[in-house]
């Protein structure tokens, strides 16, 4: 009696974890959704700074390649959770500057852009690392409740 | 969003086609360390895949990196060595990119979620 009041408890353990990855699955498409608006939109506005600037003045030759160059955007996680938090360092150069001095406000409204793209991607990193700890969780009480079905079809 | 200013946190790197790379490097993520490591990698048509596999390990590999973003039509070239990626940091994330829109039955996570659901997989 005993045992079956413990898999029945194991049971509806199963299900509230498959309840919350489904969610966390609904969660991070939808988080998805708004990173690929995102990217697009700010493609968009590279593709018009491009158009007004050349086309070399908005490509890879932009981006640093020697020296030392510090992150602006980093990440700080909290220990022992899933929490992760953007954390800011303003004390280098904008990024912005390597593309000129007077740039159109269509790289402005990109640099706008991705800057949410790395919010949601951070976002997106947190129900990652969540949906991780369900499915860790599942799979070890499944075990568990495969041992009890293993235990009492020996007992039959 | 909570953010922490003036805290010396870890990087998120990119590895993607130019406009992924020079939009994020524009939202503050880029940077080059004093071994003049940098943690953003730039693929186009001619890059190898086994360049993109070791840039993608090295990165692995670097303690101060947390996040890795990968454009999806990238992480598809190297999808044995992102499924061999199991340790939740770095964690790995498959970005969509402006020419090849988000696939969840491509993405490793989401289909990982998905064998729960199946008995076969469990």
């Amino acid at each position: 009696m005993g045992l079956e009041r413990t898999a029945k408890q194991v049971d509806n353990e199963l299900d509230e974890m498959c309840r919350q990855i489904i969610e966390l699955m609904d969660d991070y498409y939808s988080n998805m959704s708004k990173l690929q608006h995102c990217i697009r939109d700010g493609c968009v506005h590279l593709a018009k700074s491009r158009y007004l600037m050349g086309h070399r003045s908005v490509s890879d030759l932009q981006l640093p390649t020697s020296g030392q160059y510090t992150a602006r955007s980093t990440v700080v996680r909290e220990e022992d959770t899933t929490v992760i938090h953007l954390a800011c360092n303003n004390d280098g150069d904008d990024p912005i500057k390597r593309f000129g001095v007077l740039v159109p406000g269509s790289l402005r409204k990109a640099q706008e852009g991705f800057c949410k793209c790395v919010e949601y991607s951070i976002e997106a990193a947190v129900i990652k690392a969540e949906m991780e700890k369900v499915q860790k969780n599942f799979l070890s009480l499944k075990n568990e409740r495969n041992q009890m079905t293993n235990v009492v079809n020996k007992g039959k | 969003m909570a953010m922490h200013s003036a805290v010396k946190g870890k990087l998120l790197a990119v590895i993607g086609d130019e406009d992924t790379c020079v939009g994020f490097l524009l939202g503050g993520v880029g940077e080059i360390n004093k071994h003049r490591h940098s943690n953003f990698m730039v693929v186009d048509k001619n890059t190898a895949i086994i360049d993109i596999e070791e840039c993608f390990k090295g990165f692995v590999k670097r303690d101060d990196i947390d996040i890795i973003l990968i454009n999806q039509n990238v992480a598809e070239m190297i999808r044995h060595v992102i499924e061999g990626h199991t340790q939740p940091i770095p964690a790995v994330l498959e970005i969509p990119s402006k020419d090849h829109p988000y696939d969840a039955s491509k993405d490793s996570i989401l289909r990982r979620a998905k064998g729960m659901f199946n008995p076969e997989d469990v």
